[in-house]
Formats: C-alpha cells, structure tokens, sequence
C-alpha cells in the first residue's frame, strides 16, 4: 500500500511537519475506504457521507465535507493544526452484500468509540476485504429458492416453481462465470434472454405448465424493484444527483429486461 | 377478512412469500444470524400488504402502509441487534415488489396492447411510490425523535452542570 511506504518515510526523515501532513491524508484515505466498502456493497449515499463524515471528526478533524453519488466519493477534511486533504475515490460496480454493510458500519462504530490508531483501522479493513461472506452454493440456493418460491407465490403451480427453481439456478451460474463480470446492463439481456427461452422450452417440454408465472417468478430475481425505491428514497431526502443517476439506471435495466424477454418471445413467437 | 387469512391460497401465498424472502436474504448474502429475522419480516410486510389491500382495496395504501410497517420492524430490529436497518429492509420488502406488474407491462407492450400495457406501468409506479413514501415516512419520524431526544439530553446535561 502506498501509506505504508509514506509512513515510513515519514518515520524515518523524522520530519514532524511531514508526518502530520500524511497522517491527514492516511486519516482520509482510511475513512473512503470504508466509504467505499458501504456503497460498493449497496449501502444508501447518506450512510457513505455519514460515516466518512463520523471517523474523520472522531480523529479530531475539525471541518469535514462529503460529497457521493453512486460512482464517486469526494471528501476534505481539515485538521485543528491547520492541515488540508482532499481525495476522490471513483467507486466501479456495485452489489448488495448486506454483510458487508454490516461488517463496515461495525468497523466505523468501533473506531469512532474508540478510536484506534490508524494502524489498527487499516489492518481492520484489509482483514474486512479479504474476509469471505456467504459460499457460494448458499447463493446458489437462495437464487433457486427465491425464483422458484416468487413462482408459485404468483400463482403458478409447484411444476412451474420448479422450473423457476432451475431458471434462478442458471441465473446464478451466469454470475459465477466470466459473464457476471460483463457490462450489467448486456448481462441483464442476456439473463432475460435466457430465462425466457428456459421457461418457454420448459412449458413445450411438458415441465412447466404457465410460462406466465415462470416468467414472473424470474423476472424476480431481475426486476431492480429494491434500486427503484431506494432512488426515490434518495430524491426525497434531498440526494437528487444520486436519486437521478440511480434512477437512468433502473429505466435501463427495465429496458434490457423487456428486450431479453421481447428477443425470447420473438425467437419462440407463435409456439407457446 | 379474517376468513381470508384462513384460505390455503393465502397460506401457499405466506409460505412462499416468507421462502422467497429468504432466497433473496441469501442472494443479498445477508448475515446467517439475521436470516430468520429477514423470514419473520418478509411474513409480516406481506400479511401487512395483504391485509391492507383487502380492507381498503388500494394498492398505494396496501405498498405504503407495509412499507412503513417492514421500515419500522427494519429500524427496531437493527436497534436491537446493532445492525444498519438497510440490513433488514432490503429482504423484508421483496414480497411487496411488483413483479407480476412487470411482467404484465412487458407482455402488453410486446403484444403492442398499450393501453394494458400503460395500465400496468402506472401501478407498478404506483407501488413504487407507496414504498418509497413509507420508507421516507419512517425516516423522518425517526429524525424528529432524534433531534428532540438530542435536545432534551442537552438540556438535561446543562441542568445537571
């Protein structure tokens, strides 16, 4: 890490002034890292400002301005010294990881009520990034369980919830593989794509019995209901750049969604 | 109303919404101990939203009201096991996203049905505003209970001194 090499050097000069000037930026650096790891995992902008905000007063900063939006954090801080830093950190893709959220909000509670050296926090967060949450088949299973349930919740009968059940599984295996690494918006195509063709064959196959509430029930698992009202939520508190942004992203991701399952009815058109 | 409730479609309907929950708490990758809070919460917004809809008929009454009741269970929950609400929300709201509207939307446009096709825009815009708004709602209480705990711990410690 490049603090590490600028503490040092700091150590090692022995010049005072120096030191302090990076403990400012170290001080900053820390607090957008765990920025970064709360919006990265899905958690809410006023929450990233919060905590940003809450760690960098802990450690005595005496002004301090936040400022994100879904990609970017920019924040200053000001020190009682007098010293000055100013970062951005561009902030690429996002998830929900509702563990990870929790395990950050942790880090930041601790730290501003008991303030821990810097050290301390940076090996907090290193342990944070390199700690797994949930394997992989567990995932697997909530894919399959909440497609399938969502399914027959809707009306479908459990041969359809079945079906769903190994639609999601797909779905999930798409995410696991190279392909959840392309652009959101292309996978969301080719998702809807695939879970069309899937719950159009299945009925043709004699598996399913609606492809209406096979359908719905994978729709699901795609639809960014959650990101719709967390968009709104974010206009009417006043965030109106991320609730826009956010917004432009839903209406796309909605968009793609119809045109994988439109592509789908138009290859299967006149069959089911 | 209660002979609603009773109905085994509303059961398959609980059971489902409340599995479903899970599945998503699981994609979410929510902490293992917080999953058969997600459960019972999912449970709750949906019998909240089903009940709603029943009694009143009107879906931004049935979205807003449950929403309000998974953001107030979110926000107690969290105090209590010292977690952030989001942690709870986000899984507990699921069985209240339109889904099926959705779907009805895309059908109707691709069958060039606009006007069905509108329909189910609207509602699913509807529901999404219900939703919002309770979040919204819950929030601000929550900010005025806090600015004026705030203020009265200040004026005690001034007492005190």
């Amino acid at each position: 890490m490049v603090f590490s090499k600028i503490k040092s050097a700091s150590f090692n000069n022995g010049n005072n002034s120096s030191f302090a000037s990076h403990r400012c930026e170290y001080l900053l650096c820390l607090a957008l890292d765990v920025g970064e790891g709360i919006l990265k995992n899905g958690g809410e902008i006023s929450r990233v400002e919060d905590t940003v905000s809450r760690i960098c007063r802990a450690y005595g900063a005496i002004h301090v301005e936040v400022f994100a939006i879904p990609s970017v954090i920019i924040a200053s801080i000001r020190m009682e010294d007098g010293e000055y830093s100013s970062q951005t950190r561009r902030v690429y893709g996002s998830e929900n990881n509702l563990s990870k959220i929790e395990a950050y909000s942790d880090i930041s509670y601790n730290v501003c009520k008991k303030c821990p050296p810097l050290e301390e926090l940076d090996e907090m967060i290193r342990n944070q990034k390199r700690k797994k949450t949930l394997p992989f088949a567990i995932v697997f299973l909530g894919y399959m369980l909440a497609s399938g349930s969502f399914a027959v919740f809707f009306g479908g009968s459990l041969r359809d919830g079945i079906v769903g059940a190994l639609i999601g599984a797909v779905f999930a295996l798409l995410e696991c593989t190279s392909l959840g690494r392309i652009n959101q918006l292309a996978r969301t195509a080719l998702e809807s794509f695939v879970g069309g063709m899937m719950a159009h064959l299945s009925v043709l196959a004699g598996l399913g019995q609606n492809v209406d509430f096979i359908m719905i029930g994978t729709v699901m698992l795609l639809i960014p209901g959650v990101a719709f009202g967390t968009s709104l939520r974010d206009l009417l508190y006043g965030d109106f750049l991320a609730g826009s942004i956010k917004m432009v992203q839903v209406v796309l991701i909605a968009l793609m969604i119809a045109f994988g399952y439109l592509l789908s009815s138009f290859v299967m058109g006149g069959v089911v | 109303m209660l002979s609603e409730l009773l109905t085994l479609s509303f059961l398959i309907k609980l059971v489902t919404a409340m599995l479903g929950t899970l599945g998503f708490a699981l994609i979410f990758r929510s902490r293992v101990k917080n999953l058969p809070i997600d459960i019972v919460g999912g449970g709750l917004t949906y019998v909240i939203y089903f009940c709603v809809e029943i009694a009143i008929g009107s879906l931004f009454g049935a979205a807003f009201i449950s929403s309000v009741v998974a953001a107030a269970f979110s926000e107690i929950t969290a105090r209590i096991v010292h977690a952030p609400a989001t942690a709870f929300f986000l899984p507990c709201i699921i069985p209240t996203v339109p889904g099926s509207y959705i779907y009805y939307f895309m059908t109707y446009l691709i069958t060039k049905n606009y006007d069905d096709s509108i329909h189910y825009l609207g509602e699913c815009a509807v529901i999404g505003i219900g939703i919002a708004g309770g979040v919204f709602a819950v929030s601000i209480f929550i900010d005025i209970f806090s600015v004026i705990k705030d203020s009265v711990s200040k004026k005690r410690d001034k007492a005190e001194k």
